[in-house]
C-alpha cells in the first residue's frame, strides 16, 4: 500500500492556542441589536408590573391630598376578594369570555367552511367579513349604542318580525346579552381567517381518498376536518379567550358596567377603582389577581401553540 | 386548496351523476344563505354607520328607521369639524401612530433578528421570546395604574410622547414575535454567504435579511399601526384635552353631547377609513399578525 | 493560493462529536474533495474551515497561519453552497459583486472582474435577471462566479452539483474540472457522491462517522482501500463481500467459504490457516466461466442488468449476491450456471473484526 495514502496526523510547529468564539466578532452588534428593545420593555412593562405588586400592598388614595402610600400587607387583597362588585366583575368576565368565545368558534366554522370553496366574488366576500375586526372598537361601540337604542335599527327589525321591543341598556340580562352579542359581531370574522387559513393549509389526499371511499359530506367534516382543525380550533379559541377577558373599549362606550354591575368587567372594575374611586392600592391588588389567572392562561396557550404548529398543518 | 366543500356528498357509487342533484342543489342554498346572512350582518351595520353620518336629525331619529332619505346633508362632518378641533386630534392620531410605529418596528426588528439568529448565551433566546409573548398577552389594565403614576409624576400627562411611550411598549413585543417569524424564514445558507463574502452582523442584517423580509416588515408596521390607531384605555387614561386621540373624542360625545348621531358617525367614519384602507393592504399577513404567528397561510 | 492543515480538530454538539480528531494537510493548489455519508462530518470539516461553524479543539491552519478563532468574513475564502444561496432581491450583476462591494472596491474595477468571470462561465447575457427567474444549472453557475469573482486563495465548494439533475450533473463535473485546472486555486469539495470524488479530486479524503478513513488520490484509495468502509463506498455496483476462512488447498493457501473456494493473493505468508476474512471482490474482476460443473465457486446467475455500455449480472455466493460486470453483448442469461474466478492479486483481503485490510 503506497504510504502517501495514509497521511494522517501530520506533525505541526504551530501553537495551538485557546480557541477563540468564532462570533466574537458579531457579539457586540448583537447585544446592540437586542439591548434598546430589552431595556425598553423592561422599563415599560417589568417595572410597571412590579410598581403595581407594591401598590397592592398598600393603601393609598390619590384623591386625598398628601397622603403617602401605607403598608397594609394582603389588606387590599382581602379587601378587593371581599368586595362584592369585584366578584361580580370576575364572574361576568368569565361568563362573557366563554360564552362570546363558544359563539365565535361555532359562528366562525360554519363560515369558514361556506366561504372555503374558491369562487367567483368569495375573495370579495372574505374582504367584507373581516370589516368588524379591523373597526376602531370605540367606533363599533358608538355605532352599536346606536343600532341597540331604543326606537333603533334592531329593535324595528325585531318589531319587523313580530318580536317585542327590548330595553337594551335598562334589562340587566339583556345588556348582558347585548355586550355579548357586540363581541361575537367584532370578533368572530377572526376565527374567521383563522380558520379559513387552517382550512386551505389542510392536505388535499385525505379529503380524495374520503370521496373515493363513498363518504358523506357529514362524515367527511365529523371524521376528517373537525379532528384535522382541532388543534388550530383550540389555539384559536384560547387566543379569543385571552383577548375576551381584557374587553374594555366596547364596554365604555356601550354601558359603561351597567346597569347597575350587570356588565362590569375585570378591566372596568380596575379602572373604575384606580382612576374614578382613586383606590391605588385595591386597584392594584385587582390587577395582580387578574395577571395570576392571565399568565397561567398564557402558559397553556404557549403550550397549545407550540402543539398546534406541529400537529397541524398550518 | 382542500376545502371539505369540494368532496361531494353523494355517494360513491351515485356520484357519476352531475352535482345538479337535489342534495348538491340544497347544500349550495344552505352555503350562500349563510354567506348572504353573514353578509348581511357586517354590512348592514357599516351602512348604518355611514348613512347615519349623512343624515339630518330627522332622519336619523326617525321611528320607525328611515334607511335612505331624501336630503343627504354633509351638515354633520362640518359641524364636526368646525366645533371641534379635530385636526388637532385628527393629527395627533397620525403623530403617536406613526411614531410609535417606526419607532416599535426599528427596535422590534433589530431584536428578533437577534433572537432568530444569534446563539445567546444562557438559553436567552427561548426565555427572551416568551417574556415578550407574555408582554403581548397580560391585560394593559395591570399596568394602568402605575403607568398614570410615572407618567405623571414625569409631567407627561395629555402629551403626545406618553401615548407614543405606551403604544412602542404594546407593539415592541407584537413585532419581535412577528418578526422573528419571518426572519427565520430567510434561509440561513444566505446568511452563511453573506459571511463569507465579508459581511458582518450588521452588513448581514441591512443587506440581505431586511431586503428579502420588507414586504414582511412593511405588513407588521401596518398591523401595529392599525393597534396604536385603534387603541383607547391608555389614551383615555393620559390624555386630558391636548393630546386626545380619535378614539378619545369619540368616546367623549357618548358622556356629555346626548344623541349628536350625525357627528358620532361622521367621527366614525373618519377613525374608520384609514384602518380599513391599511388593513386591506396587509389582508394576506392578517391570520399571521392576529395570531401572532400561531397560524401562517 | 494556499494551503491548509488542521491538526487535531474536533467538533462536538452538545455530546455528539460530528469530527473527531481531524488532521489533515492540503497542498497548495490542490483539489482535495470530503466524501462520505450524510452525516459523516465533511460538511462539518467545510464549515469550520470556512469560520461558519466552531471550533471545539485543535487547530486550523491556512497557509500556516491560525485561523481558528477568524471570523468567515476576514479569511478570504469563497464558497459555493447546495443551494447556491444566491441573494434573491439582487440581480446577478449584483450577485457576483457583492463581496467585492462589500470590501470596498471601486466600482469599475468590480464591473471588470464581473465581466470577466461572467464570460468565463457563460452567463454574461444573463446579469441583469434574478436569480428566480434562472434555471438550476444557471443558478449554478452564477453560484460559482460569485466565487470566481473574488480572486480567493481558497474555494469551497459544498455539494455543489448535488442540485442539478442528472445529465446537467455530469456535465458540470467536467466543466468543473477545467475550470479549476485552468485557476491552479487550492479547492476543498465536499460530495456524497462517489463519482464525483473519483472524477474530480486530486485527493480524496474519505469520511465516516466523524473519522477520516482513508486520505490518498482516486486510484489509490479504489486499488487499495484501507478498510471495508472505503472500499465500498467507492465503485459502483460495489464491491461484493464474502466471509471465508484461510484453508489449504493444492497449490497454496485458499479462501473457503460457503460454496466457494478461491487461491489466496500474495504474499501469502501473513495468513494462519484456519483465520477468518472478509475477502473484497470488484465487479470488474471477476472472470466468469460458462463451464460450472466440477468449479471451485459454482453458481447460476440470478438477475441481468443492461447498462448500456456494459451488462451487471448477479449471481448468489457465500450468502451474498455478487455483483459481476461483463461486456455489453453478453448472452448471460437468469438461470445460467457459471463458475467465478478472480485473479489472486485482484482480491481484498479485510480483518473481519476491525474491517482493516489485511493487504497492507
Amino acid at each position: 500500500m503506497a504510504t502517501s495514502t495514509t497521511t494522517l496526523a501530520a506533525p505541526t510547529t504551530a501553537p495551538v492556542v485557546r480557541r477563540r468564539r468564532r462570533r466574537l466578532r458579531d457579539a457586540p452588534t448583537f447585544a446592540l441589536f437586542l439591548l434598546p428593545a430589552v431595556a425598553f420593555l423592561a422599563l415599560t412593562s417589568v417595572y410597571p408590573l412590579l410598581y403595581t405588586l407594591r401598590l397592592s400592598f398598600h393603601e393609598w388614595f390619590l384623591n386625598r391630598p398628601g397622603t403617602a402610600p401605607a403598608w397594609v400587607g394582603l389588606g387590599s387583597y382581602q379587601a378587593t376578594i371581599g368586595d362584592q362588585v369585584f366578584r361580580t366583575s370576575a364572574l361576568n368576565t368569565v361568563v362573557f369570555a366563554t360564552g362570546t368565545v363558544a359563539a365565535e368558534l361555532l359562528l366562525g366554522l360554519a363560515l369558514a367552511l361556506a366561504v372555503s370553496r374558491e369562487g367567483a366574488g368569495i375573495r370579495v366576500v372574505r374582504s367584507v367579513l373581516l370589516v368588524p375586526m379591523i373597526m376602531t372598537p370605540v367606533v363599533v361601540g358608538v355605532l352599536w349604542r346606536i343600532l341597540l337604542f331604543d326606537d333603533g335599527l334592531i329593535n324595528y327589525l325585531l318589531q319587523a318580525v313580530g318580536l317585542p321591543r327590548i330595553l337594551w341598556f335598562v334589562d340587566p340580562r339583556w345588556a348582558f346579552l347585548g355586550v355579548m352579542l357586540v363581541d361575537v359581531w367584532q370578533w368572530t370574522p377572526f376565527v374567521l381567517i383563522v380558520l379559513t387559513a387552517a382550512i386551505a393549509a389542510l392536505p388535499s389526499e385525505p379529503f380524495r381518498a374520503a370521496q373515493i371511499d363513498g363518504a358523506s359530506r357529514w362524515q367527511v367534516f365529523r371524521y376528517l376536518t373537525l379532528p384535522m382543525l382541532a388543534p388550530v380550533l383550540l389555539v384559536t379559541g384560547l387566543l379569543r379567550f385571552m383577548d375576551a377577558i381584557k374587553v374594555f373599549d366596547t364596554i365604555y362606550v356601550l354601558t359603561n358596567g351597567g346597569p347597575g354591575y350587570a356588565t362590569e368587567m375585570l378591566s372596568s372594575y380596575i379602572y373604575k377603582q384606580g382612576l374614578r374611586y382613586f383606590n391605588v392600592g385595591g386597584a392594584a391588588a385587582a390587577s395582580w389577581l387578574f395577571l395570576a389567572v392571565v399568565v397561567a392562561l398564557s402558559v397553556v396557550i404557549v403550550k397549545a401553540r407550540a402543539r398546534a404548529s406541529r400537529t397541524a398543518a398550518v | 386548496m382542500a376545502a371539505v366543500s369540494s368532496v361531494p356528498a353523494r355517494p360513491a357509487a351515485r356520484s357519476r351523476r352531475r352535482p345538479s342533484s337535489v342534495s348538491a342543489v340544497s347544500w349550495g342554498l344552505l352555503r350562500w344563505g349563510t354567506i348572504a346572512l353573514a353578509l348581511l350582518a357586517v354590512l348592514v351595520p357599516f351602512f348604518w354607520l355611514v348613512s347615519t353620518s349623512f343624515k339630518r336629525e330627522v332622519d336619523y331619529l326617525a321611528d320607525p328607521p328611515r334607511f335612505l332619505v331624501e336630503n343627504w346633508t354633509l351638515a354633520g362632518y362640518e359641524t364636526l369639524f368646525s366645533r371641534n378641533d379635530l385636526g388637532h386630534f385628527f393629527l395627533n392620531s397620525v403623530v403617536v401612530t406613526l411614531a410609535s410605529t417606526a419607532l416599535a418596528v426599528t427596535l422590534g426588528s433589530l431584536a428578533a433578528y437577534t433572537l432568530a439568529r444569534a446563539r445567546l448565551p444562557f438559553k436567552l433566546n427561548g426565555a427572551l421570546a416568551f417574556w415578550m409573548l407574555l408582554t403581548r398577552m397580560y391585560p394593559a389594565i395591570a399596568t394602568a395604574i402605575p403607568y398614570f403614576l410615572i407618567i405623571r409624576d414625569l409631567q407627561l400627562l395629555d402629551t403626545r410622547w406618553a401615548l407614543i411611550v405606551t403604544y412602542t411598549a404594546f407593539n415592541l413585543p407584537f413585532v419581535v414575535w412577528l418578526m422573528i417569524g419571518f426572519f427565520e424564514e430567510v434561509p440561513a445558507e444566505l446568511e452563511r454567504a453573506a459571511m463569507i463574502d465579508g459581511c458582518g452582523a450588521w452588513q448581514r442584517f441591512t443587506r440581505i435579511v431586511l431586503p428579502i423580509s420588507g414586504p414582511a416588515l412593511v405588513a407588521t408596521a401596518i398591523l401595529s399601526a392599525i393597534l396604536a390607531w385603534n387603541e383607547f384605555l391608555f389614551a383615555v387614561m393620559l390624555t386630558r384635552t391636548e393630546a386626545k386621540t380619535l378614539p378619545v373624542v369619540m368616546a367623549g360625545f357618548i358622556t356629555d353631547k346626548g344623541m349628536l348621531w350625525d357627528q358620532m358617525t361622521a367621527l366614525g367614519v373618519v377613525t374608520v377609513l384609514p384602518v380599513l384602507l391599511f388593513a386591506l393592504a396587509v389582508q394576506r399577513y392578517l391570520v399571521r399578525g392576529l395570531t401572532l404567528g400561531a397560524v401562517k397561510e | 493560493m494556499a494551503s491548509v492543515e488542521f491538526v487535531h480538530v474536533s467538533k462536538r454538539y452538545g455530546r455528539v462529536e460530528a469530527v473527531s480528531d481531524l488532521s489533515l494537510r492540503i497542498a497548495d493548489g490542490e483539489f482535495m474533495t470530503l466524501v462520505g455519508p450524510s452525516g459523516c462530518g465533511k460538511s462539518t470539516t467545510l464549515n469550520m474551515l470556512a469560520g461558519l461553524d466552531e471550533v471545539s479543539a485543535g487547530e486550523i491552519l491556512i497557509d500556516d497561519e491560525a485561523v481558528t478563532g477568524m471570523p468567515a468574513s476576514e479569511r478570504d475564502i469563497a464558497m459555493v453552497f447546495q443551494s447556491y444561496a444566491l441573494y434573491p432581491h439582487m440581480s446577478v450583476r449584483d450577485n457576483l459583486g457583492f463581496a467585492l462591494k462589500v470590501h470596498g472596491e471601486a466600482k469599475a474595477a468590480i464591473a471588470a472582474k464581473v465581466d470577466r468571470a461572467a464570460a468565463m462561465l457563460g452567463i454574461a447575457d444573463l446579469l441583469d435577471r434574478k436569480p428566480r427567474q434562472l434555471s438550476g444549472g444557471q443558478r449554478q453557475r452564477v453560484a460559482l462566479g460569485r466565487a470566481l469573482v473574488r480572486e480567493p486563495r481558497l474555494f469551497l465548494l459544498d455539494e455543489p452539483l448535488s442540485n442539478l439533475d442528472a445529465k446537467l450533473r455530469v456535465q458540470m463535473r467536467a466543466e468543473l474540472r477545467l475550470l479549476f485546472d485552468r485557476l491552479e486555486t487550492t479547492v476543498v469539495f465536499v460530495t456524497h457522491d462517489q463519482a464525483e470524488a473519483m472524477t474530480l479530486s486530486d485527493r480524496v479524503a474519505i469520511f465516516d462517522r466523524g473519522v477520516v478513513q482513508q486520505v490518498g488520490t482516486p486510484m489509490e484509495l479504489y486499488d487499495a482501500p484501507a478498510n471495508t468502509f472505503v472500499a465500498g463506498f467507492l465503485g459502483s455496483p460495489p464491491m461484493t463481500f464474502l466471509e471465508a476462512t484461510v484453508a489449504d488447498g493444492a497449490a497454496g493457501p485458499m479462501l473457503a467459504g460457503e460454496g466457494f473456494a478461491l487461491a489466496a493473493p500474495a504474499p501469502r505468508d501473513r495468513l494462519r490457516r484456519g483465520q477468518p476474512v472478509v475477502v473484497g471482490i470488484r465487479p470488474e474482476d471477476i472472470e466468469v466461466s460458462r463451464d460450472a460443473a466440477g468449479h471451485p465457486a459454482a453458481t447460476a446467475i440470478s438477475l441481468v442488468e443492461p447498462m448500456g455500455s456494459t451488462t451487471i449480472v448477479y449471481a448468489p455466493l457465500g450468502g451474498k449476491l455478487i455483483a459481476i460486470e461483463t461486456d455489453k453483448g453478453t448472452d448471460l442469461a437468469p438461470g445460467d450456471p457459471i463458475g467465478i474466478g478472480v485473479p489472486p492479486d485482484r482480491l481484498h483481503l479485510f480483518d473481519p473484526e476491525t474491517g482493516r485490510s489485511l493487504s497492507a
